[in-house]
């Protein structure tokens, strides 16, 4: 095996590096899966959702549930879409809309989803206990040999529903009735209304949507740790929230350009700078966010807006 | 205040007497009373539990100035708080420093923190700052467990000097050499309080002085322009307010106060962890605050004091349902009644009032 690689390079470090690079982009691979789910929200009505990441995990705990039933896991992932998409529907029919939709202050927006952060947080660990919860990986234990790197299957799998899912994005909100209906809302909601357009409707759509693709990243986070935390997605939402700043918040593209740098950055940064190390794996992601918003507030593939007060 | 005004004014036959606010007079007076003398009547756990009454409620406080007044966002004050209570117990154990020089260090850092923070929020609106507190307030106990050396990792600080870690007999040693200077905070012996009361009274006048502090800056010009850049940032500038030197400021000073809370919940439980900062913190601090109305001075107390007294009401085996009554509290709160329950107050005071004029105003013209 080792002697096939280039000698001069040293096989191990190369191995190392494709290793790490894997990580860094089946990391990455989640945080755009769910600042994909950001910028849907963001799009349509101008809102950032903090529960996103406990909407996931919630998600993914009640999947679990089936799957602890006997459900397979593969129809437990597409299952924890639906519930995602339940959640996310109601929670915006239910309360954001009682602040007022589209017309809520943001600092209101932000104090409902934190305290439904706080409610899925703590109530994920009333129902379900602090156990922890096994779950397999969904595309199994297989490995592909790359550079003398072993490649977990399940990397190769996750990279791949990423890409289905950012085709499926493009086609429907360029090539459906339902997409249309979206992007009017998100252009102008007035306008949108009346030309018939039901825009609570579209945009209980919008955050279903949101919510079933969050939930894909907490089922594949929990494949990733083997088993289902009630914490396990708030580090991730910290690295999502990167994404979509890196990426812009109004780009779909971006976003999911932007999950596989900060994905890659961070796991490539705590592997070889030994003062940051595993115990501050959130670091590069927050300066980096920094330093997007200092220089670049509307990412690398966002729009700038004009303001007007 | 001008309610009543407008009471006395439209209704010249009551009494003279209603000039002087007595019943608000009486009501302050019989309060200080009350807040005096309760550390001679209640037992020791009671007196410490209002004295996390009062460390919620000063970081509570700066986060209302912060919100409430000037509409920025936090999501990370429990970091501030964090950030106070670790420098306390890490210079006053360590380097021996006083607490009084030890909770000025702490003032100092989590202003200037806190002006690094707020200084992006300049360039960008409301929510983006959320999401960088949010950050913030995750990344914080990461970095108290990273340099564990200082902090004593994931494990804390207590009242042993950290060359002791590990070896009983040197953690024997090193304590009877620095015991004096790092049992923690005594009453002195001229006082006569017990260690509990003594925290106490000192709890109360740095809360005091905070809350006059605060109430005396958001009645000032400075506060005028707060909350102009609140309403309309635009408007503000016109209207001659530096608005990106009041917003800098007022996060670092909001910062500042979370940091004295910070020093308060260390001198009150002589220990640090980073479990004690986390999210969850920094979401208390805000449930207190909107709770009790975040554009409020006595809010954030009545917030403080309603969190501390929950958690003090349910029992043991019950906490964690604590945490979702938060949440479900938070958000009943945004949607039925965003000022909080000084804002549903004044809002009363408001209808009171008003009827009362109404019934008055036929008497008066016939």
């Amino acid at each position: 095996m080792t002697s096939s690689v280039a000698p001069t390079w040293g096989s191990d470090t190369v191995q190392l590096f494709v290793q790490r690079v894997f990580d860094g982009l089946q990391a990455g691979a989640v945080y755009a899966i769910l600042a994909l789910a950001i910028v849907i929200i963001f799009r349509a009505s101008g809102m950032l959702n903090f529960a996103q990441g406990e909407l996931a995990m919630f998600s993914t705990f009640v999947a679990w549930s089936f799957f602890d039933q006997g459900l397979p896991w593969w129809a437990a992932t597409i299952l924890s879409l639906v519930i995602g998409f339940v959640i996310g529907s109601l929670m915006y029919r239910v309360l954001i809309v009682r602040l007022g939709g589209t017309l809520a202050s943001p600092l209101a927006v932000v104090m409902v989803t934190i305290g439904l952060f706080l409610m899925l947080n703590d109530g994920a660990g009333i129902i379900w206990g602090t156990d922890p919860a096994k779950v397999p990986r969904l595309f199994g234990e297989g490995r592909v040999e790359l550079f003398g790197a072993g490649i977990a299957v399940q990397v190769l799998g996750l990279l791949a529903v990423l890409a289905v899912l950012v085709i499926a994005f493009g086609q429907i909100f360029q090539r459906t009735k339902l997409g249309l209906a979206l992007r009017a809302v998100t252009s102008n909601q007035q306008s949108a209304a009346l030309a018939g357009i039901k825009v609570t409707t579209t945009l209980m759509i919008g955050w279903g949507l949101s919510g079933a693709i969050g939930a894909l990243a907490g089922t594949f986070t929990a494949s990733a740790n083997l088993g289902v935390d009630k914490n396990m997605m708030q580090i991730v939402l910290i690295y999502a929230f990167a994404a979509a700043t890196l990426g812009g918040f109004d780009s779909p593209f971006g976003a999911v350009i932007g999950g596989l740098i900060i994905g890659l950055v961070s796991e490539l940064v705590v592997g070889y700078v030994d003062i940051i190390g595993p115990d501050l794996r959130l670091l590069p992601g927050f300066v980096l966010v920094l330093a997007v918003l200092l220089v670049r507030p509307q990412g690398l593939f966002g729009t700038a807006k004009v303001g007007r007060a | 205040m001008t309610d009543s005004a407008d009471v006395s004014v439209s209704s010249p036959v009551d009494p003279p007497a209603r000039n002087v606010p007595w019943l608000r007079v009486g009501s302050w007076v019989v309060f200080a009373v009350v807040v005096v003398m309760l550390p001679q009547q209640l037992a020791s756990a009671e007196v410490n539990r209002l004295s996390e009454v009062m460390y919620v409620a000063v970081a509570a406080l700066g986060l209302a100035l912060l919100t409430g007044y000037n509409g920025q966002i936090s999501l990370g004050h429990g970091a501030f708080l964090g950030l106070g209570a670790y420098v306390t117990m890490i210079l006053t154990v360590d380097y021996g420093t006083s607490y009084a020089v030890a909770g000025l260090v702490a003032v100092i850092a989590a202003f200037v923190l806190g002006v690094v923070v707020g200084l992006p929020a300049l360039r960008i609106t409301g929510i983006y700052l959320a999401l960088v507190t949010l950050a913030l307030a995750t990344l914080f106990p990461q970095i108290a467990i990273r340099f564990g050396d200082i902090t004593g990792g994931s494990v804390g600080r207590g009242l042993l000097p950290r060359d002791g870690y590990g070896d009983s007999a040197l953690i024997e040693e090193i304590g009877r050499r620095r015991f004096l200077r790092t049992q923690g905070f005594r009453a002195p012996d001229w006082t006569g309080l017990a260690d509990d009361q003594w925290r106490y009274y000192v709890f109360l006048v740095i809360a005091v002085l905070v809350f006059l502090l605060v109430r005396n800056l958001v009645n000032s010009r400075v506060g005028r322009g707060l909350v102009a850049i609140r309403d309309n940032e635009t408007a503000a500038e016109v209207a001659g307010v530096e608005v990106s030197r009041y917003k800098v400021v007022t996060f670092g000073l909001s910062a500042s106060l979370a940091a004295i809370g910070g020093w308060m919940f260390a001198v009150l439980n002589n220990a640090v962890s980073p479990t004690s900062f986390t999210i969850a913190l920094s979401i208390t601090l805000l449930v207190a605050a909107v709770l009790g109305g975040a554009g409020s001075i006595i809010g954030p107390i009545i917030g403080s004091l309603i969190i501390v007294g929950v958690r003090e009401v349910v029992p043991e085996d019950s906490q964690r349902y604590t945490q979702v009554i938060f949440g479900a509290v938070l958000i009943l709160v945004m949607i039925v009644a965003p000022g909080g329950i000084m804002g549903v107050y004044r809002q009363l005071k408001g209808r009171l009032a008003r009827a009362r004029a109404t019934r008055r105003a036929p008497s008066a013209t016939t």
